[in-house]
């Protein structure tokens, strides 16, 4: 199958300087995988392990202190493959929104807080769409939410007049507007109802059946990577620990910490008491030797202190990087 | 609607109340320093030689009370004050007796208002977007040049600041008038009488204006700073949207806001300012007239520019309040 | 003594230290002066600067230097008097508003922004007026301490609501401790940097408006202070007579201390936002 995204042997730092020091924050640590035509590609972890770090990178959203020190991302416009981190800024903008696009963590506040909703929309349209006039636009981008069943008035409200659900998928129809190949989301559904969680995962399906489109979402609600996609990898302290099929990962789990993200799910009739992992993630300035995991996992061995576990390859398509899983 | 009874209405009534407790204010004060400016000024008479009789002086200080509005009770003399107030009758000034207070302020007071007015509007306007580009582009060395030089202005008080231009402009190289305009009866404005007001207002106006707007160009540029690491901004930028856009109609229109906010809040501040200039170039404006009240004993002249002055910036912040919703539509559509 | 060294650090904070350093032995020279600060015709009148008085004399018959290490001194203690009364007048607000909440807060906060709002200026020359005679350096003080507090209430106000969100303040009130040991234990510690650069501020707040004052005739004219000292020189026509010494004495020694205790807080309250401070002490 063709990729449409790969990540190879990528380090994305922040880099501070404190008090006349260099601080390396390794928020992702040497990362390797590739997304292919038409999936939808999961992206989990708990909270600070380095996931919307990926995402930018993956988008070349690298702002100061986020530096990338190793590694690369290749896009496949047109079936030639572009590497993302040496795109000239003219390119890089055009392959944006029509490539690849990005619905950010939090993005009930990616809006201008003092302009009608239609300006955004024309703002961005703007940007790419050459050669039209602000009417034609704004019958595009109408058209654009009503495609995605969501109501066109909403065009000549304010951000703030929107519920949290709808600005939500709001942003995802702005995300989307000239349907791009890869959409990245980050979190879309975190800090919604379960009512507003539905809609938001239904819009996103609609998205890809509609636009054909590939999207990657990153949430460390494993819950949602169960509903929506098709292959996840788990994430932890800046590293990919597990990639494989999202069932074969929930039906056989081989990473201790995937297994503590899954059996912390609640279940229908299930009365024990949810188990997370015990003790809390590492500091990504000072990682403990050997694999990460080791202080928190309950089948930690000698080897696992002194050395860091590669990704082996399974079977086909399930990765894992756990000693216990060596031959 | 929740508009007006969240928003409207508590302003009104500040407004109401602020010119209230003000004016009360101006009324007490003179009462309870324990200063009787009748008796002053009967003294003054007599140490510039007029020798008086004590029926004379008796009869003087009857007329002086009358017209200070200092007979009867303190209740009397509240309730006498507030009732000249409606009808703006402060008295006869003391130093161009009789012309009476109100009429000196309304020759004055448009020269003040002209001042305050413009070089406010321009400070605000330039210190704003001059502070918000050098925000924006804070890592580029025109911007902290810029900022280096402010950082030496800002400091300096509205009247030294005046002084060193007055001496700089007027005496060592003589390029403007060292203020005294004098308010004859303007016969027609014609381009020669623009060009005298012009000329005789630059120098204050400038004053006003490079202090004024070195105080806004700090506070926009921090203000920038932050809005240009929202979350709205970054996605702007991402989604390749033209940068002169982003910086108009993302990040200037966005900081904007607080420093309408802010200028209601210093608006006191800035006229004081504005009083003060009005000194240093003798400009015909309320400043020069307190000068000359205060320099000369003229309680009446001064009382009566402290309450027009009241009444002049709570208005002017009534109306910025009232303006504001027009700007930031989360208060306008709750 | 750590925060002072990463202080230092900064041109600002450091060039402001030195000078303000200076300006205060200069203040302190005033107490070696040959002359009277008061008394008229000690030295020959008018005469420009030479190496018997270093910057001139004045039309009074006094030598502008030491007259100016007293105006120093004069004018600081002023603005110290008022900066330190204001500062009681601001915390005792800004805590009760703070803390309280409720009514309190909202008649104080009331009262404040009634002083913020009307021109203030006005009203402290109106007091001034008919408090001539007694417009003394310590009167001067207290009256502009009486007018200075509304603006630096509110400011500590704001940073006690914020800390009363905090959760130390529950568990302690939880664990029984008084009000008072609360405020003094845990508030006051949080606020004493604020509360600092506040002081700065209308310290130089005060400088400028005694300046105005003596200006406009309003404190003791015989007393030397920057403000006086201005004043004799302008209204004895210092510029129009070309004697420059005199009147650009009190102005540059002015613009050097507004300029340094600016650059001072400048570089302190930089020093105190919390934005600045995590990106000083950086994440995790
Ligand atoms: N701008 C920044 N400057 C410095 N450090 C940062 C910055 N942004 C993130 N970090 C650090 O990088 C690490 C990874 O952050 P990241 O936002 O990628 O995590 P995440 O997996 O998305 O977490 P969450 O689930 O909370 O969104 C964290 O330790 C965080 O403290
Ligand atoms: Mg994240």
């Amino acid at each position: 199958m063709d990729a449409i995204i790969t990540v190879e042997n990528l380090q994305a730092f922040y880099v501070l300087e404190v008090m006349g020091e260099r601080k390396v924050i390794k928020a992702v640590n040497g990362v390797d995988f590739a997304v292919l035509r038409d999936e939808v590609y999961g992206i989990a972890g708990e909270s600070g392990c380095g996931k919307t770090t990926l995402l930018k990178a993956i988008f070349a959203a690298l702002e100061p202190p986020l530096r990338i020190f190793e590694g690369k991302v290749y896009y496949y416009p047109n079936g030639e493959r572009v590497d993302a981190f040496s795109l000239a800024g003219e390119a890089r903008r055009k392959l944006r929104w029509t490539y690849i696009s990005y619905i950010p963590q939090g993005s009930m506040s990616v809006f201008n807080p003092v302009k009608r909703l239609r300006i955004t929309f024309l703002d961005f349209l703007k940007s790419h769409v050459g050669g039209k006039r602000e009417e034609e636009l704004l019958t595009l981008a109408r058209e654009h939410l009503v495609r995605l069943g969501l109501t066109p008035q909403v065009l000549n409200g304010y951000p703030h007049q929107l519920s949290g659900g709808m600005r939500q998928r709001v942003a995802i129809a702005l995300a989307t507007l000239l349907k791009p190949r890869v959409i990245l989301a980050d979190e879309p559904t975190t800090a919604l109802d379960v009512v507003a969680q539905r809609a938001v995962l239904q819009l996103l399906r609609d998205v890809q059946k509609e636009f054909r489109s590939t999207i990657i979402v990153v949430t460390h609600d494993m819950g949602i990577h169960a509903q929506i996609t098709d292959r996840m990898a788990i994430m932890y302290a800046g590293r990919i620990v597990e990639e494989g099929l999202t069932k074969d990962i929930f039906a056989r789990p081989l990473h201790p910490y995937t297994r503590y993200l899954i059996q912390s799910l609640p279940k229908v009739g299930d009365k024990n008491t949810k188990e997370s992992a015990p003790g809390s993630p590492p500091s990504l300035l000072y990682l403990p030797p050997g694999c990460s995991f080791h202080p928190r996992c309950s089948e930690v061995m000698e080897h696992c202190v002194q050395e860091i576990p590669p990704l082996k390859k399974i079977n086909e398509s399930h990765w894992v990087a756990c000693w216990m899983r060596e031959g | 609607m929740r508009f007006v009874r969240d928003y409207l209405i508590p302003r009104l009534v500040q407004y109401v109340l602020v010119i209230f407790f003000g004016i009360t204010a101006v009324f007490l004060i003179p009462r309870f320093t324990g200063q009787d400016p009748v008796l002053e000024i009967i003294a003054q008479i007599q140490t510039q030689g007029g020798s008086l009789d004590p029926i004379a002086v008796r009869k003087l200080t009857e007329t002086l009370q009358e017209l200070y509005g200092l007979r009867g009770t303190l209740w009397e003399q509240y309730v006498n004050m507030w009732r000249r107030v409606f009808h703006l009758d402060f008295g006869p000034s003391l130093f161009q007796f009789p012309t009476p207070v109100s009429e000196l302020l309304r020759i004055y007071l448009p020269w003040t208002i002209g001042l305050f007015a413009t070089s406010t509007l321009l400070a605000w306007l330039l210190g704003n977007v001059l502070g918000g580009i050098a925000g924006y582009f804070s890592s580029q060395s025109w911007s902290k040049i810029l900022d280096a030089v402010i950082m030496v202005i800002r400091p300096v008080p509205h009247y030294i600041f005046g002084v060193l231009l007055l001496i700089l402009f007027a005496y060592v190289w003589a390029l403007f008038p060292a203020g005294g305009l004098m308010l004859g009866r303007r016969t027609v404005v014609d381009l020669r009488f623009v060009m005298i007001i012009l000329r005789y207002s630059f120098l204050p106006a400038l004053t006003l204006v490079v202090l004024g707007g070195a105080g806004w160009f700090q506070q926009m540029k921090l203000l920038v700073q932050n809005v240009r690491r929202e979350d709205f901004v970054q996605y702007a930028q991402a989604g390749g949207v033209k940068e002169r856009v982003i910086i108009s109609r993302y990040v200037m229109r966005n900081a904007m806001l607080p420093q309408i906010t802010q200028l209601a809040l210093v608006l006191g501040q800035v006229f004081s300012g504005v009083l003060m200039v009005e000194m240093v170039f003798s400009y015909p404006g309320m400043g020069l007239l307190l000068y000359r009240a205060v320099t000369r004993g003229d309680y009446n002249l001064v009382m009566g520019i402290a309450i027009l002055s009241i009444f002049t910036i709570t208005t002017a912040v009534l109306l910025l309040d009232l303006l504001y919703p027009l700007l930031d539509p989360r208060i306008r559509h709750r | 003594m750590e925060a002072l060294r990463e202080l230092f650090r900064d041109y600002r904070f450091a060039v402001g230290f030195v000078f303000l350093v200076l300006l205060a032995a200069l203040a302190f020279l005033s107490f070696f002066s040959p002359y009277d600060p008061v008394r008229w015709l000690q030295v020959p009148r008018d005469e420009p600067p030479s190496w018997k008085h270093i910057l001139g004399t004045n039309a009074k018959g006094q030598d502008v230097f030491w007259e100016a290490t007293f105006a120093i001194r004069n004018s600081l203690v002023v603005a110290l008097i008022a900066g330190l009364v204001s500062r009681v007048v601001a915390v005792l607000v800004g805590f009760l508003a703070g803390y309280k909440g409720g009514v309190v807060d909202r008649v104080l906060m009331g009262v404040a922004d009634g002083l913020l709002v009307i021109p203030l200026f006005l009203i402290l020359v109106l007091v001034a007026m008919l408090l001539r005679e007694a417009m003394t350096i310590v009167n001067t003080g207290l009256l502009l301490a009486f007018f200075g507090w509304a603006w630096d209430a509110r400011t500590i106000r704001a940073q006690i609501l914020s800390l009363r969100e905090r959760e130390f303040t529950q568990t302690s009130l939880l664990s029984g401790n008084s009000t008072l040991s609360l405020v003094s234990k845990e508030y006051v510690p949080f606020t004493i940097p604020l509360i600092f650069s506040t002081l700065i501020s209308n310290i130089a707040w005060a400088i400028g408006m005694e300046i105005v004052l003596a200006i406009l005739g309003l404190v003791r004219l015989e007393i030397p202070t920057l403000g006086t000292m201005l004043q004799w020189a302008i209204t004895r026509q210092a510029m129009l007579l070309g004697h420059w010494w005199w009147i650009a004495t009190p102005l540059a020694l002015t613009v050097i201390l507004l300029v340094a205790l600016y650059w001072l807080s400048v570089s302190v309250s930089e020093y105190l936002d919390p934005r600045m401070r995590i990106q000083r002490i950086g994440a995790r």
